[in-house]
Protein backbone atom coordinates (compact mmCIF):
# COMPACT_ATOMS: atom_id res chain seq x y z
CA UNK A 1 0.00 0.00 0.00
CA UNK A 2 1.32 3.43 -0.88
CA UNK A 3 2.05 5.76 2.00
CA UNK A 4 1.01 8.75 -0.06
CA UNK A 5 -1.62 10.87 1.63
CA UNK A 6 -3.40 13.57 -0.32
CA UNK A 7 -3.23 16.93 1.39
CA UNK A 8 -6.75 17.93 2.27
CA UNK A 9 -8.03 21.46 2.62
CA UNK A 10 -9.49 20.45 5.98
CA UNK A 11 -5.98 20.50 7.45
CA UNK A 12 -5.89 24.25 6.96
CA UNK A 13 -7.64 26.70 9.21
CA UNK A 14 -10.11 28.96 7.44
CA UNK A 15 -9.54 32.53 8.52
CA UNK A 16 -10.60 35.70 6.74
CA UNK A 17 -7.69 37.23 4.88
CA UNK A 18 -5.69 33.99 4.89
CA UNK A 19 -5.16 32.31 1.52
CA UNK A 20 -3.55 29.07 0.46
CA UNK A 21 -0.41 29.59 -1.57
CA UNK A 22 0.81 27.53 -4.52
CA UNK A 23 3.16 25.79 -2.09
CA UNK A 24 0.09 24.55 -0.21
CA UNK A 25 0.74 26.69 2.84
CA UNK A 26 -1.40 29.42 4.30
CA UNK A 27 -0.37 32.99 3.64
CA UNK A 28 -1.45 36.46 4.66
CA UNK A 29 -1.02 39.64 2.68
CA UNK A 30 1.65 42.22 3.48
CA UNK A 31 -0.66 44.98 2.28
CA UNK A 32 1.52 45.70 -0.75
CA UNK A 33 0.71 43.94 -4.02
CA UNK A 34 4.31 44.13 -5.27
CA UNK A 35 5.75 42.87 -2.02
CA UNK A 36 3.29 39.96 -1.97
CA UNK A 37 4.32 39.00 -5.48
CA UNK A 38 8.00 38.90 -4.57
CA UNK A 39 7.30 36.75 -1.52
CA UNK A 40 5.31 34.26 -3.58
CA UNK A 41 1.88 35.41 -2.43
CA UNK A 42 2.48 36.89 1.00
CA UNK A 43 3.80 36.13 4.46
CA UNK A 44 3.54 32.47 5.42
CA UNK A 45 1.60 31.56 8.52
CA UNK A 46 3.90 30.53 11.43
CA UNK A 47 6.78 32.51 9.99
CA UNK A 48 8.95 35.44 11.03
CA UNK A 49 9.77 38.06 8.42
CA UNK A 50 12.56 40.51 9.01
CA UNK A 51 12.81 43.78 7.11
CA UNK A 52 16.20 45.45 7.24
CA UNK A 53 15.33 49.12 7.62
CA UNK A 54 16.63 51.80 5.30
CA UNK A 55 18.89 54.36 6.92
CA UNK A 56 16.17 56.74 8.15
CA UNK A 57 13.42 54.13 8.33
CA UNK A 58 11.15 56.06 5.94
CA UNK A 59 10.26 53.23 3.58
CA UNK A 60 10.23 50.44 6.17
CA UNK A 61 7.68 52.51 8.11
CA UNK A 62 5.46 52.55 5.03
CA UNK A 63 5.68 48.76 4.75
CA UNK A 64 4.86 48.47 8.47
CA UNK A 65 1.78 50.67 8.02
CA UNK A 66 0.66 48.56 5.05
CA UNK A 67 1.04 45.38 7.10
CA UNK A 68 -0.97 46.92 9.96
CA UNK A 69 -3.59 48.21 7.52
CA UNK A 70 -4.11 44.72 6.10
CA UNK A 71 -4.39 43.26 9.62
CA UNK A 72 -6.95 45.91 10.53
CA UNK A 73 -8.89 45.45 7.31
CA UNK A 74 -9.24 41.69 7.88
CA UNK A 75 -10.11 42.13 11.54
CA UNK A 76 -7.11 40.15 12.78
CA UNK A 77 -5.73 40.40 16.28
CA UNK A 78 -2.67 42.69 16.34
CA UNK A 79 0.24 42.97 18.74
CA UNK A 80 2.24 46.09 17.93
CA UNK A 81 5.46 46.97 19.75
CA UNK A 82 7.56 50.03 19.07
CA UNK A 83 9.90 51.87 21.42
CA UNK A 84 11.12 54.51 18.99
CA UNK A 85 7.71 55.88 18.04
CA UNK A 86 4.33 55.85 19.70
CA UNK A 87 2.60 52.73 18.31
CA UNK A 88 -0.85 54.26 18.81
CA UNK A 89 0.16 57.24 16.69
CA UNK A 90 1.51 55.00 13.91
CA UNK A 91 -1.67 52.94 14.00
CA UNK A 92 -3.74 56.10 13.40
CA UNK A 93 -1.78 56.71 10.18
CA UNK A 94 -2.51 53.39 8.49
CA UNK A 95 -3.83 53.67 4.92
CA UNK A 96 -7.32 52.75 3.78
CA UNK A 97 -8.11 50.12 1.14
CA UNK A 98 -8.18 51.31 -2.45
CA UNK A 99 -11.57 50.79 -4.07
CA UNK A 100 -10.88 52.22 -7.51
CA UNK A 101 -8.01 50.01 -8.61
CA UNK A 102 -9.78 48.27 -11.51
CA UNK A 103 -11.08 51.52 -13.02
CA UNK A 104 -7.62 53.10 -13.25
CA UNK A 105 -6.28 50.04 -15.07
CA UNK A 106 -8.92 50.25 -17.81
CA UNK A 107 -8.24 53.96 -18.27
CA UNK A 108 -4.58 53.23 -18.89
CA UNK A 109 -5.34 50.75 -21.67
CA UNK A 110 -7.73 53.09 -23.46
CA UNK A 111 -5.25 55.97 -23.57
CA UNK A 112 -2.61 53.73 -25.24
CA UNK A 113 -3.54 54.70 -28.80
CA UNK A 114 -0.52 54.94 -31.15
CA UNK A 115 -0.95 56.74 -34.51
CA UNK A 116 2.54 56.75 -36.06
CA UNK A 117 4.07 53.57 -34.61
CA UNK A 118 0.76 51.73 -35.00
CA UNK A 119 2.57 48.38 -35.56
CA UNK A 120 3.53 48.30 -31.93
CA UNK A 121 0.03 49.05 -30.71
CA UNK A 122 -0.93 45.42 -30.19
CA UNK A 123 2.29 44.46 -28.45
CA UNK A 124 1.93 43.96 -24.72
CA UNK A 125 3.12 46.90 -22.69
CA UNK A 126 6.33 46.14 -20.80
CA UNK A 127 5.56 46.49 -17.15
CA UNK A 128 8.49 45.96 -14.81
CA UNK A 129 6.35 46.44 -11.71
CA UNK A 130 6.27 43.23 -9.70
CA UNK A 131 2.65 42.26 -9.27
CA UNK A 132 0.51 39.20 -9.71
CA UNK A 133 -2.45 38.66 -11.99
CA UNK A 134 -4.88 38.21 -9.12
CA UNK A 135 -7.52 40.93 -8.91
CA UNK A 136 -8.82 39.77 -5.56
CA UNK A 137 -6.04 41.11 -3.34
CA UNK A 138 -6.76 44.28 -1.44
CA UNK A 139 -4.52 47.25 -2.20
CA UNK A 140 -4.13 50.29 0.01
CA UNK A 141 -4.04 53.96 -0.87
CA UNK A 142 -1.30 55.70 1.09
CA UNK A 143 -3.00 59.07 0.74
CA UNK A 144 -6.21 57.99 2.48
CA UNK A 145 -6.36 57.47 6.21
CA UNK A 146 -8.98 56.14 8.61
CA UNK A 147 -10.75 58.43 10.99
CA UNK A 148 -9.17 58.41 14.45
CA UNK A 149 -12.28 57.08 16.18
CA UNK A 150 -12.37 54.00 13.96
CA UNK A 151 -8.87 53.00 15.04
CA UNK A 152 -9.43 53.90 18.69
CA UNK A 153 -12.55 51.74 18.81
CA UNK A 154 -10.70 48.68 17.49
CA UNK A 155 -10.44 46.25 20.36
CA UNK A 156 -8.31 43.49 18.90
CA UNK A 157 -5.03 45.28 19.38
CA UNK A 158 -2.33 45.32 22.06
CA UNK A 159 0.37 47.95 22.16
CA UNK A 160 3.80 47.97 23.72
CA UNK A 161 5.48 51.37 23.84
CA UNK A 162 8.45 53.07 25.45
CA UNK A 163 6.25 54.50 28.24
CA UNK A 164 4.96 51.06 29.09
CA UNK A 165 8.51 49.72 29.25
CA UNK A 166 9.45 52.53 31.67
CA UNK A 167 6.44 51.76 33.84
CA UNK A 168 7.12 48.05 34.02
CA UNK A 169 10.85 48.52 34.51
CA UNK A 170 11.76 45.03 33.34
CA UNK A 171 13.62 43.53 30.42
CA UNK A 172 11.86 44.55 27.20
CA UNK A 173 12.31 41.14 25.56
CA UNK A 174 10.85 39.25 28.53
CA UNK A 175 7.89 41.64 28.67
CA UNK A 176 7.04 41.09 25.01
CA UNK A 177 7.24 37.30 25.31
CA UNK A 178 4.97 37.42 28.37
CA UNK A 179 2.53 39.73 26.57
CA UNK A 180 2.40 37.40 23.57
CA UNK A 181 1.74 34.40 25.81
CA UNK A 182 -1.12 36.19 27.55
CA UNK A 183 -2.56 37.34 24.20
CA UNK A 184 -2.41 33.79 22.86
CA UNK A 185 -4.14 32.54 26.00
CA UNK A 186 -7.24 34.40 24.74
CA UNK A 187 -7.08 32.08 21.70
CA UNK A 188 -7.28 34.58 18.84
CA UNK A 189 -8.02 33.17 15.40
CA UNK A 190 -4.84 34.70 14.04
CA UNK A 191 -2.33 36.92 15.77
CA UNK A 192 -0.28 39.34 13.71
CA UNK A 193 2.81 40.48 15.59
CA UNK A 194 4.50 43.65 14.41
CA UNK A 195 7.67 44.80 16.15
CA UNK A 196 9.14 47.99 14.79
CA UNK A 197 12.84 48.98 14.94
CA UNK A 198 13.84 46.07 17.13
CA UNK A 199 17.48 46.45 18.12
CA UNK A 200 17.53 50.26 17.97
CA UNK A 201 19.39 52.07 20.81
CA UNK A 202 16.23 52.12 22.96
CA UNK A 203 16.20 48.33 22.97
CA UNK A 204 19.75 48.09 24.23
CA UNK A 205 19.91 45.98 27.40
CA UNK A 206 23.61 46.30 28.17
CA UNK A 207 26.50 43.97 27.48
CA UNK A 208 24.22 40.97 27.14
CA UNK A 209 22.23 42.62 24.34
CA UNK A 210 23.39 40.22 21.59
CA UNK A 211 22.56 37.09 23.57
CA UNK A 212 19.29 38.63 24.83
CA UNK A 213 18.22 39.40 21.27
CA UNK A 214 19.08 35.89 20.04
CA UNK A 215 17.25 34.27 22.97
CA UNK A 216 14.23 36.51 22.31
CA UNK A 217 14.15 35.61 18.62
CA UNK A 218 14.41 31.88 19.45
CA UNK A 219 11.48 32.20 21.86
CA UNK A 220 9.54 34.21 19.29
CA UNK A 221 10.23 31.49 16.72
CA UNK A 222 8.91 28.89 19.15
CA UNK A 223 5.71 30.89 19.71
CA UNK A 224 5.26 31.54 16.01
CA UNK A 225 5.82 27.97 14.85
CA UNK A 226 3.31 26.34 17.17
CA UNK A 227 0.49 28.92 17.11
CA UNK A 228 -1.48 30.79 14.46
CA UNK A 229 0.94 33.69 14.43
CA UNK A 230 2.60 35.77 11.74
CA UNK A 231 5.53 37.93 12.80
CA UNK A 232 6.73 41.03 11.04
CA UNK A 233 9.89 42.66 12.37
CA UNK A 234 11.84 45.67 11.22
CA UNK A 235 15.42 46.14 12.33
CA UNK A 236 18.02 48.86 11.76
CA UNK A 237 20.70 46.49 10.49
CA UNK A 238 23.28 49.23 9.96
CA UNK A 239 23.20 49.78 13.74
CA UNK A 240 23.20 46.06 14.55
CA UNK A 241 26.37 45.63 12.48
CA UNK A 242 28.09 48.22 14.67
CA UNK A 243 27.48 46.13 17.79
CA UNK A 244 28.51 42.77 16.38
CA UNK A 245 29.24 41.92 12.76
CA UNK A 246 28.39 38.24 13.26
CA UNK A 247 25.05 38.96 14.90
CA UNK A 248 23.21 39.42 11.62
CA UNK A 249 24.05 35.84 10.55
CA UNK A 250 22.63 34.48 13.82
CA UNK A 251 19.52 36.63 13.43
CA UNK A 252 19.02 35.58 9.82
CA UNK A 253 19.20 31.94 10.82
CA UNK A 254 16.33 32.41 13.25
CA UNK A 255 14.00 34.29 10.93
CA UNK A 256 12.28 32.73 7.94
CA UNK A 257 12.50 35.61 5.53
CA UNK A 258 14.88 38.56 5.39
CA UNK A 259 14.59 41.45 2.97
CA UNK A 260 16.71 44.56 3.31
CA UNK A 261 15.83 48.03 2.07
CA UNK A 262 18.49 50.43 0.89
CA UNK A 263 17.29 53.94 0.21
CA UNK A 264 19.23 56.42 -1.89
CA UNK A 265 20.25 58.88 0.74
CA UNK A 266 23.76 59.37 -0.46
CA UNK A 267 24.44 61.84 -3.25
CA UNK A 268 26.35 59.32 -5.39
CA UNK A 269 23.37 57.03 -5.90
CA UNK A 270 20.83 59.83 -6.02
CA UNK A 271 22.56 61.43 -9.00
CA UNK A 272 23.31 58.16 -10.81
CA UNK A 273 21.20 57.92 -13.95
CA UNK A 274 20.57 54.20 -13.38
CA UNK A 275 18.75 54.86 -10.14
CA UNK A 276 17.07 58.09 -11.20
CA UNK A 277 13.55 56.71 -11.30
CA UNK A 278 13.78 54.72 -8.05
CA UNK A 279 13.86 55.55 -4.35
CA UNK A 280 15.92 52.58 -3.26
CA UNK A 281 17.03 49.01 -3.75
CA UNK A 282 15.56 45.86 -2.30
CA UNK A 283 17.96 43.08 -1.33
CA UNK A 284 16.56 39.58 -0.89
CA UNK A 285 18.64 37.68 1.67
CA UNK A 286 16.37 34.81 2.68
CA UNK A 287 12.98 33.54 1.57
CA UNK A 288 10.28 31.51 3.33
CA UNK A 289 10.61 27.72 3.19
CA UNK A 290 8.36 26.58 6.02
CA UNK A 291 6.30 24.13 4.05
CA UNK A 292 8.70 23.04 1.37
CA UNK A 293 12.28 22.07 0.74
CA UNK A 294 12.57 24.74 -1.89
CA UNK A 295 11.99 28.39 -1.08
CA UNK A 296 10.20 30.68 -3.48
CA UNK A 297 12.43 32.35 -6.05
CA UNK A 298 11.29 35.72 -7.37
CA UNK A 299 11.41 36.52 -11.08
CA UNK A 300 14.42 38.75 -10.58
CA UNK A 301 16.92 39.26 -7.81
CA UNK A 302 17.81 42.82 -8.83
CA UNK A 303 14.90 44.81 -7.50
CA UNK A 304 14.27 48.45 -6.80
CA UNK A 305 11.39 50.24 -5.12
CA UNK A 306 9.71 53.56 -5.61
CA UNK A 307 7.11 55.40 -3.69
CA UNK A 308 4.33 56.87 -5.73
CA UNK A 309 1.85 59.25 -4.20
CA UNK A 310 -0.53 56.51 -3.20
CA UNK A 311 1.36 53.22 -3.72
CA UNK A 312 4.58 51.44 -2.83
CA UNK A 313 5.90 49.74 -5.97
CA UNK A 314 8.70 47.24 -6.47
CA UNK A 315 10.19 46.90 -9.92
CA UNK A 316 12.83 44.91 -11.71
CA UNK A 317 15.95 47.04 -11.81
CA UNK A 318 16.83 47.82 -15.40
CA UNK A 319 19.00 50.31 -17.20
CA UNK A 320 17.13 53.23 -18.72
CA UNK A 321 17.21 53.39 -22.53
CA UNK A 322 19.75 55.77 -23.99
CA UNK A 323 17.61 57.60 -26.50
CA UNK A 324 20.11 60.21 -27.62
CA UNK A 325 23.81 60.84 -27.30
CA UNK A 326 24.55 63.72 -25.07
CA UNK A 327 28.19 64.73 -24.72
CA UNK A 328 27.48 67.17 -21.96
CA UNK A 329 25.99 64.52 -19.64
CA UNK A 330 28.28 63.63 -16.74
CA UNK A 331 27.38 59.96 -16.54
CA UNK A 332 27.66 57.86 -19.65
CA UNK A 333 25.84 54.55 -19.85
CA UNK A 334 27.68 53.27 -22.93
CA UNK A 335 30.87 51.21 -22.89
CA UNK A 336 33.05 53.93 -24.33
CA UNK A 337 36.00 56.18 -23.57
CA UNK A 338 38.52 54.01 -21.67
CA UNK A 339 39.11 51.44 -24.38
CA UNK A 340 39.25 54.07 -27.10
CA UNK A 341 42.31 55.68 -25.63
CA UNK A 342 40.58 58.22 -23.45
CA UNK A 343 38.67 59.86 -26.29
CA UNK A 344 35.03 60.84 -26.06
CA UNK A 345 33.91 58.75 -29.05
CA UNK A 346 31.86 55.62 -28.36
CA UNK A 347 33.00 52.27 -29.65
CA UNK A 348 31.30 50.98 -32.78
CA UNK A 349 30.52 47.30 -32.74
CA UNK B 1 16.82 11.71 -4.25
CA UNK B 2 18.49 8.30 -4.34
CA UNK B 3 21.55 9.93 -5.86
CA UNK B 4 21.81 12.43 -3.04
CA UNK B 5 21.39 9.75 -0.39
CA UNK B 6 24.11 7.55 -1.85
CA UNK B 7 26.47 10.47 -2.59
CA UNK B 8 26.25 11.63 1.02
CA UNK B 9 27.06 8.15 2.32
CA UNK B 10 23.69 7.66 4.05
CA UNK B 11 23.34 4.19 2.51
CA UNK B 12 26.74 3.08 3.82
CA UNK B 13 27.14 1.69 7.34
CA UNK B 14 28.49 4.94 8.76
CA UNK B 15 28.10 5.46 12.47
CA UNK B 16 28.65 9.15 13.05
CA UNK B 17 27.73 11.70 10.38
CA UNK B 18 28.02 15.47 10.77
CA UNK B 19 26.25 18.04 8.65
CA UNK B 20 27.94 21.43 8.79
CA UNK B 21 25.96 24.43 7.67
CA UNK B 22 27.85 27.59 6.91
CA UNK B 23 26.21 31.02 7.22
CA UNK B 24 23.04 31.64 5.18
CA UNK B 25 22.57 27.98 4.23
CA UNK B 26 20.04 25.39 5.30
CA UNK B 27 20.82 21.69 5.26
CA UNK B 28 17.32 20.59 6.31
CA UNK B 29 16.83 18.97 2.88
CA UNK B 30 19.62 16.50 3.80
CA UNK B 31 17.80 15.50 6.98
CA UNK B 32 14.49 15.14 5.12
CA UNK B 33 16.06 12.84 2.54
CA UNK B 34 17.91 10.91 5.23
CA UNK B 35 14.67 10.31 7.15
CA UNK B 36 13.08 8.99 3.96
CA UNK B 37 15.95 6.60 3.35
CA UNK B 38 16.02 5.32 6.96
CA UNK B 39 12.25 4.79 7.12
CA UNK B 40 12.43 2.55 4.06
CA UNK B 41 14.88 0.22 5.84
CA UNK B 42 13.38 -2.82 7.49
CA UNK B 43 13.29 -2.86 11.29
CA UNK B 44 14.38 0.74 11.64
CA UNK B 45 13.60 3.52 14.07
CA UNK B 46 14.41 7.22 14.21
CA UNK B 47 14.79 9.64 17.10
CA UNK B 48 14.70 13.22 15.87
CA UNK B 49 15.64 16.16 18.09
CA UNK B 50 14.01 19.19 16.44
CA UNK B 51 15.74 22.41 17.35
CA UNK B 52 15.88 24.29 14.08
CA UNK B 53 12.84 23.13 12.11
CA UNK B 54 9.60 21.88 13.59
CA UNK B 55 8.25 18.36 13.22
CA UNK B 56 5.48 19.76 11.01
CA UNK B 57 8.11 20.91 8.53
CA UNK B 58 9.55 17.40 8.22
CA UNK B 59 6.05 15.96 7.88
CA UNK B 60 5.23 18.37 5.03
CA UNK B 61 8.56 17.81 3.28
CA UNK B 62 8.16 14.05 3.75
CA UNK B 63 4.88 14.09 1.85
CA UNK B 64 6.58 15.82 -1.04
CA UNK B 65 9.45 13.35 -1.01
CA UNK B 66 7.10 10.39 -0.95
CA UNK B 67 7.00 9.15 2.63
CA UNK B 68 4.46 9.57 5.39
CA UNK B 69 5.93 10.56 8.73
CA UNK B 70 2.63 10.55 10.62
CA UNK B 71 2.24 6.87 9.80
CA UNK B 72 5.68 6.13 11.26
CA UNK B 73 4.82 8.16 14.36
CA UNK B 74 1.65 6.12 14.89
CA UNK B 75 3.67 2.92 14.39
CA UNK B 76 6.08 4.23 17.03
CA UNK B 77 9.07 3.81 14.77
CA UNK B 78 9.62 7.55 14.78
CA UNK B 79 10.01 9.66 17.91
CA UNK B 80 10.44 13.42 17.89
CA UNK B 81 11.81 15.43 20.77
CA UNK B 82 11.01 19.10 20.26
CA UNK B 83 13.00 21.44 22.51
CA UNK B 84 12.00 24.32 20.21
CA UNK B 85 8.33 23.88 21.11
CA UNK B 86 8.75 24.01 24.88
CA UNK B 87 11.61 26.46 25.05
CA UNK B 88 9.58 29.13 26.86
CA UNK B 89 8.90 26.91 29.83
CA UNK B 90 11.50 27.24 32.55
CA UNK B 91 11.73 23.48 33.08
CA UNK B 92 12.71 22.92 29.44
CA UNK B 93 15.38 25.59 29.71
CA UNK B 94 16.85 23.85 32.73
CA UNK B 95 16.75 20.48 31.00
CA UNK B 96 18.65 21.92 28.03
CA UNK B 97 21.26 23.44 30.26
CA UNK B 98 21.73 20.27 32.27
CA UNK B 99 21.93 17.84 29.29
CA UNK B 100 18.72 16.11 30.38
CA UNK B 101 17.69 15.83 26.75
CA UNK B 102 20.68 13.54 26.19
CA UNK B 103 19.40 11.17 28.89
CA UNK B 104 15.98 11.16 27.19
CA UNK B 105 17.59 10.18 23.90
CA UNK B 106 19.60 7.43 25.61
CA UNK B 107 16.50 5.98 27.25
CA UNK B 108 14.69 5.89 23.92
CA UNK B 109 17.62 4.10 22.29
CA UNK B 110 17.47 1.49 25.06
CA UNK B 111 13.71 1.04 24.50
CA UNK B 112 14.18 0.48 20.76
CA UNK B 113 17.05 -1.93 21.43
CA UNK B 114 14.90 -3.92 23.86
CA UNK B 115 12.11 -4.09 21.26
CA UNK B 116 14.51 -5.71 18.81
CA UNK B 117 14.90 -2.78 16.39
CA UNK B 118 18.00 -3.39 14.29
CA UNK B 119 18.70 0.04 12.82
CA UNK B 120 18.34 3.07 15.09
CA UNK B 121 19.14 6.58 13.85
CA UNK B 122 19.49 9.54 16.18
CA UNK B 123 19.22 12.85 14.30
CA UNK B 124 19.99 16.08 16.10
CA UNK B 125 18.82 19.02 14.04
CA UNK B 126 21.20 21.76 15.01
CA UNK B 127 23.50 21.44 17.98
CA UNK B 128 24.30 25.16 17.89
CA UNK B 129 20.75 25.80 19.16
CA UNK B 130 21.89 24.74 22.63
CA UNK B 131 24.54 27.48 22.61
CA UNK B 132 21.73 30.07 22.69
CA UNK B 133 20.51 28.74 26.01
CA UNK B 134 23.71 28.74 27.97
CA UNK B 135 25.38 25.47 26.93
CA UNK B 136 29.12 25.94 26.49
CA UNK B 137 31.03 24.58 23.50
CA UNK B 138 32.94 22.24 25.83
CA UNK B 139 29.63 20.87 27.15
CA UNK B 140 28.40 20.21 23.61
CA UNK B 141 31.66 18.52 22.60
CA UNK B 142 31.33 16.25 25.67
CA UNK B 143 27.80 15.30 24.63
CA UNK B 144 29.03 14.53 21.12
CA UNK B 145 31.72 12.27 22.59
CA UNK B 146 29.04 10.52 24.66
CA UNK B 147 26.91 10.03 21.54
CA UNK B 148 29.94 8.67 19.71
CA UNK B 149 30.50 6.22 22.56
CA UNK B 150 26.89 5.07 22.25
CA UNK B 151 27.46 4.17 18.58
CA UNK B 152 30.18 1.76 19.74
CA UNK B 153 28.00 0.43 22.53
CA UNK B 154 24.99 -0.35 20.30
CA UNK B 155 25.58 -2.15 17.01
CA UNK B 156 22.74 -0.81 14.89
CA UNK B 157 22.97 2.78 16.11
CA UNK B 158 24.02 5.71 13.95
CA UNK B 159 24.12 9.37 14.96
CA UNK B 160 23.63 12.32 12.63
CA UNK B 161 24.52 15.72 14.03
CA UNK B 162 23.74 18.98 12.29
CA UNK B 163 25.76 22.02 13.27
CA UNK B 164 24.52 25.42 12.19
CA UNK B 165 26.63 28.50 11.50
CA UNK B 166 29.88 26.57 11.45
CA UNK B 167 31.67 29.74 10.31
CA UNK B 168 30.90 31.21 13.71
CA UNK B 169 31.31 28.01 15.77
CA UNK B 170 34.49 26.69 14.16
CA UNK B 171 35.96 25.29 17.37
CA UNK B 172 32.81 23.29 18.04
CA UNK B 173 32.45 22.16 14.43
CA UNK B 174 36.07 21.01 14.12
CA UNK B 175 35.94 19.02 17.35
CA UNK B 176 32.72 17.25 16.41
CA UNK B 177 33.96 16.65 12.88
CA UNK B 178 36.99 14.82 14.33
CA UNK B 179 34.61 12.21 15.76
CA UNK B 180 32.75 11.62 12.52
CA UNK B 181 33.31 9.06 9.79
CA UNK B 182 31.48 11.21 7.24
CA UNK B 183 31.12 14.96 7.22
CA UNK B 184 28.98 16.97 4.84
CA UNK B 185 29.47 20.70 4.55
CA UNK B 186 26.74 22.83 3.02
CA UNK B 187 28.04 26.07 1.56
CA UNK B 188 26.67 28.97 -0.44
CA UNK B 189 27.97 29.86 -3.86
CA UNK B 190 30.43 32.66 -3.33
CA UNK B 191 29.53 34.26 -6.63
CA UNK B 192 25.89 34.91 -5.70
CA UNK B 193 22.39 33.51 -6.17
CA UNK B 194 21.46 31.46 -9.21
CA UNK B 195 18.40 29.84 -10.68
CA UNK B 196 20.07 26.49 -11.43
CA UNK B 197 22.29 26.04 -8.38
CA UNK B 198 21.45 26.67 -4.72
CA UNK B 199 24.81 25.85 -3.17
CA UNK B 200 27.49 23.25 -2.85
CA UNK B 201 28.06 20.15 -0.77
CA UNK B 202 31.52 19.04 0.30
CA UNK B 203 31.32 15.37 1.25
CA UNK B 204 34.28 14.03 3.15
CA UNK B 205 34.39 10.34 4.04
CA UNK B 206 36.86 9.19 6.68
CA UNK B 207 38.04 5.66 7.36
CA UNK B 208 39.64 4.26 10.48
CA UNK B 209 42.26 1.50 10.27
CA UNK B 210 43.50 0.26 13.62
CA UNK B 211 42.93 3.62 15.26
CA UNK B 212 44.47 5.63 12.41
CA UNK B 213 42.12 8.03 10.68
CA UNK B 214 42.57 8.93 7.04
CA UNK B 215 40.46 10.60 4.36
CA UNK B 216 38.79 7.98 2.21
CA UNK B 217 37.34 10.38 -0.33
CA UNK B 218 36.42 14.04 -0.70
CA UNK B 219 33.92 15.26 -3.28
CA UNK B 220 32.40 18.61 -4.06
CA UNK B 221 28.97 18.62 -5.64
CA UNK B 222 26.57 21.40 -6.51
CA UNK B 223 22.92 21.03 -5.58
CA UNK B 224 19.62 22.43 -6.72
CA UNK B 225 16.55 22.00 -4.54
CA UNK B 226 13.39 21.29 -6.49
CA UNK B 227 9.86 20.97 -5.20
CA UNK B 228 9.96 17.18 -4.95
CA UNK B 229 13.62 16.32 -5.30
CA UNK B 230 17.18 17.54 -4.95
CA UNK B 231 19.29 17.56 -8.07
CA UNK B 232 23.05 17.06 -7.86
CA UNK B 233 25.36 18.60 -10.40
CA UNK B 234 29.09 18.07 -10.80
CA UNK B 235 31.08 21.31 -10.80
CA UNK B 236 31.69 22.42 -14.36
CA UNK B 237 28.66 20.55 -15.70
CA UNK B 238 26.82 23.81 -16.24
CA UNK B 239 28.39 25.89 -18.95
CA UNK B 240 27.65 28.98 -20.89
CA UNK B 241 25.39 28.24 -23.81
CA UNK B 242 25.27 30.56 -26.80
Amino acid sequence: MSSFVKIKKENNVEIAGVKTSIRNWQIVSTGSESFNFILGGGLELNSITLIGEDKYGKYSDILTKLFLADSFHHNHHIYFASLDNDPKKIMKEIPMPNEYQKDTKTEETISNDLRIAFRYQDLPKIDSVQRGSSQNSVTYDLTKKYEKDVIERYEKINYYSFNEQQQRGENVFDSIIRDLQSTLAQKPELLRVCISSIGSPLWFTGESFSSDLITFLTQLKSITRYNNVVCYLTMPLHLINLIDEQLIFKIRRLVDCNINLESFNNIEKQTNAVFKQYHGLLHIKKMHSIAALQSHKPEAFDLAFKLKSNRFLIEKLHLPPELQENDSSEISMSCSSIASGGGNKSLDF
Amino acid sequence: MALLVSACGFTEPRKFITINESCDTDGSFLISSLIGQRLRQQSSAIILVCCHQSLKYYETCGRKLGYNLSMSISKKSFIAIEPLRDIIEATTLKSIQSDKWFDDVHEKIKDFQNNGVRHISVIIDDVSFFRTFGCSEAQLIKISIKLNDLTRQYDGLSVILKIGLTDLHQHLANNIQDLSDCSITVERMKSGDFWDVDGKLIIKKIKCDNGFYSTESERTLLYHIGDHNVKLIAPGEHGLKF
